[in-house]
């Protein structure tokens, strides 16, 4: 657990943030929102993969 | 992980949130989540460490170490409640975050009524 997974996130953010602007400008909205929601779903993956480790973690630690 | 590390880490974190939340602010409260589990992640080792010292001196001193244990329990409990609680209320949705800390009190009360009970019964025994 290291500071990289913080980066992935925000470069992920980034990333999809960037596509969806490109293709709403160039007027693929239904694409851009596809973009959104994949990158939401990636990023929320990796997320609640985390999550379930820490309160293993807290669990394992407060509980002794 | 030291102290300044942790700060710098989270500065970053407050940076992407920033720039995440005019654009996409699901991303933003997504960035935020991911800097508190790296923060409380690096600082899950040391109050490992503390607390078996003091369970380890609680045992040496023979008195007390139920009551550490589930003094511990409830600080864990209290720590993530207040965790989840405040991403909610970053995140603008002040109802859920009150939900969450409900929920968390109503947990340390169930944790924390063997011990009440106890204590109500050694009071009432020492009344004549």
């Amino acid at each position: 657990m290291n500071v990289d997974f913080i980066f992935k996130i925000a470069g992920i953010g980034i990333v999809v943030s960037v596509l969806n602007q490109l293709l709403t400008r160039s007027g693929r909205e239904e694409q851009a929102m596809l973009t959104t929601l994949a990158g939401l779903i990636v990023v929320l993956m990796m997320i609640v993969r985390e999550i379930s480790n820490l309160f293993q973690t807290i669990k394992s630690v407060f509980n002794l | 992980m030291e102290l300044s590390k942790i700060i710098a880490v989270s500065l970053c974190a407050v940076v992407f949130s920033a720039v995440l939340k005019g654009q996409r602010p699901e991303f933003a409260v997504i960035v935020t989540i991911a800097a508190g589990l790296v923060i409380l992640f690096q600082v899950v080792p040391y109050i490992s460490g503390v607390a078996h010292e003091m369970l380890a001196a609680a045992d040496k001193l023979g008195f007390g170490y139920s009551y550490l244990k589930v003094l511990f329990k409830i600080t864990g409990i209290a720590y993530i409640t207040e965790y989840g609680a405040g991403i909610c209320r970053d995140a603008g949705e002040n109802a859920l975050a009150t939900k969450v800390e409900m929920a968390g009190k109503v947990v340390i009360a169930s944790a924390v009524l063997p011990i009440a009970t106890k204590l109500f019964e050694t009071v009432t025994g020492m009344v004549p």
